[in-house]
């Protein structure tokens, strides 16, 4: 017979062996003496596991959780209408304008993975977030603002301002006091949309120790017309949005109600509006919107007028996916109208898709593929699969989930 | 009580049945983390943040995917990675190798003046990539399947044997000293 692998040791140790194998294995040891020695010390590691027993848990433990407990309970208690608690409310709210750009994947993909330092803003606000303005800002997050001439400003380089690629090292130099865990990316160029990409951040990313951009590892991605500050001329309001939990009506109704606060002050009639989820199950496909709103009216009424994309394929039933995608290395995508890939961060050609799948299967054993595909295409669906095929042959998992959830 | 009634009621908002639901997991969650945290001392709190998480999040606990106690060990998985990676990022920033090498000699310190199983187990878990760490804590201290695991973690089940497998093989190698007469 053939010597079993330490592998097989492992496994036979834990009790994961087939019985006939287990037999077999078990039978060879009586007579090899070099594989008895290794099952020995198999057994010895295992052993030395087995025998670090558990520790009492301080008496405090449980007490103190339900204080806590107690604690968020009273701060969420809800105060009336609104999307938000009464804090949100009493915060002079800054901004006509909306640019939701946001979010630290890893939050909107996995709320229980949600990192500390957003505990806060996560726990006060179970939909939406506000923050007034940049003092409020967590200082876990770094704000990058691109200019209309393409120039980079951010408040740790104080006044000084330049091309990102040039500013990076230095940005990196002086973050030494900061744990910055995502990059906020604002644009302020009137005519366009901010011209730097995931790309361009990748060395800024690398050097402030966010790890690679996966949906879900915390890296921030973000997008969007940026003539808020421009235009507008008051301070930007971020806005925080669950994407997954909050569809297109409700950010217009949320859209609205900022509106309306700020009704008397406002100098803009328009409103951008980009959620980073291509795939977000409740926003009905839009990637990201441009709105108008009336100021005549009593209440404003805000109108899509521009999105840029549409995702046809709408999962209904939503649950299923969603209790199935909380897990840092899963990836979701798409394919648009035009046979482009839609990831949750990202529209990508082709070439572009290729390169980042091939720079993500690095860790195969991590990454699984979720591919969302209307019914009745096919050819959409064939053309996909290939790609990844031809991307990760059998190093990755591609899962195919249909129009009703089932797979 | 079992667990699942015991859910059930915290989430229609019953905090004393969330209170019994800590109280018997409150042991298990501590002790996992305990020996997947870089710092023991770190495990209370965030324990604490896995049964807020778990508190805030019960509408989405389905009985139907696992047991309870499993979806905590989730939880507590995702709280503890973050948890590492917070402290990986910082360490980057600071001079990384000196007190590495420090930490490395306290180690080596504390072993010899304990002799106790803990301060030989703990640094050597501890140089188990995270990966292959909370996959041996899952096998060894819970008493869970290779399936449970991967269903816990939600990777495949291949993942779960090899991770499982090189763990072994680097425990096996850095555990020889303790065959050796070390531990007494």
């Amino acid at each position: 017979m053939k010597h079993p692998t330490l592998a097989e040791l492992t496994d036979l140790e834990r009790g994961e062996l087939p019985i006939e194998r287990a037999r077999e294995i078990r039978d060879h040891l009586e007579t090899c003496e070099t594989c008895r020695q290794t099952w020995e010390e198999v057994q010895e590691a295992a052993g030395n596991l087995l025998a670090w027993e558990d520790e009492p848990v301080s008496t405090t433990f449980v007490t103190s959780t339900i204080s806590a407990i107690e604690e968020a309970e009273r701060v969420l208690a809800p105060a009336g209408r609104g999307f938000g608690p009464a804090w949100i409310r009493r915060i002079p709210i800054a901004a006509a304008a909306v640019l939701v750009s946001l979010l630290f994947q890893a939050f909107v993909w996995n709320p229980l993975e949600s990192p500390r330092s957003f505990r806060a803003i996560f726990d006060l606000t179970p939909e939406v977030a506000a923050l007034s303005d940049g003092t409020a800002i967590p200082d876990t997050i770094l704000v990058l603002t691109v200019g209309s001439d393409g120039t980079v400003t951010t408040e740790i380089l104080g006044e000084q301002s330049g091309e990102l690629d040039e500013l990076i090292p230095l940005i990196i130099e002086r973050s030494g006091e900061r744990d910055f865990r995502a990059v906020l990316l604002l644009g302020s160029d009137p005519e366009g949309s901010v011209t730097i990409d995931r790309h361009d951040l990748e060395p800024l990313l690398s050097g402030l120790g966010i790890e690679k951009v996966t949906a879900g590892a915390g890296v921030v991605l973000i997008a969007g017309r940026g003539d808020i500050v421009a235009r507008i001329g008051v301070p930007i309001e971020y806005v925080v949005v669950r994407a997954h939990e909050v569809g297109v009506d409700s950010v217009r109704s949320i859209v609205a109600d900022r509106l309306e606060a700020r009704a008397a002050t406002l100098t803009s009639d328009r409103v951008a509006l980009v959620l980073t989820r291509a795939d977000s199950l409740h926003t009905s496909g839009e990637f990201a919107i441009e709105m108008r709103y009336d100021r005549g009216e009593e209440r404003p009424q805000v109108q899509v007028i521009r999105p840029r994309l549409e995702v046809r394929s709408r999962i209904e039933s939503t649950q299923s996916l969603l209790d199935s995608l909380q897990t840092p290395s899963r990836l979701i995508i798409t394919m648009n109208d035009e046979g482009r890939i839609i990831t949750s961060w990202a529209v990508l050609d082709l070439e572009e898709f290729r390169d980042m799948a091939g720079r993500l299967t690095a860790d195969p054993g991590d990454l699984s593929i979720l591919v969302l595909i209307p019914e009745g295409e096919e050819e959409r669906e064939a053309l996909l699969l290939e790609i990844l095929e031809e991307i990760g042959g059998d190093k990755i998992t591609i899962r195919r989930i249909k129009k009703d959830g089932s797979r | 009580m079992e667990d699942e009634t015991l859910v059930k009621r915290a989430a229609a908002g019953d905090r004393r049945s969330f209170e019994i639901l800590i109280r018997r997991h409150a042991g298990a969650i501590v002790n996992y983390l305990r020996r997947f945290l870089p710092d023991p001392d770190d495990a209370e709190d965030a324990a604490q943040d896995v049964f807020l998480l778990a508190w805030r999040n019960l509408d989405r606990f389905d009985p139907g995917l696992g047991f309870f106690k499993n979806w905590l060990f989730r939880i507590a998985t995702n709280t503890g990675l973050n948890e590492i990676k917070r402290r990986d990022r910082a360490a980057l920033r600071e001079e990384a190798a000196a007190p590495l090498i420090h930490r490395e000699r306290d180690n080596q310190h504390d072993r010899q003046e304990t002799r106790e199983i803990g301060d030989i187990l703990q640094p050597a878990l501890q140089s188990l990539p995270a990966g292959e760490r909370q996959i041996v804590l899952l096998s060894y201290y819970h008493d869970l399947t290779y399936r449970q695991i991967s269903h816990i973690l939600e990777i495949p089940i291949g993942t779960v044997k090899s991770r499982m497998h090189k763990a072994m093989a680097r425990l096996r190698d850095s555990l020889r000293p303790v065959k050796e007469g070390e531990l007494q």
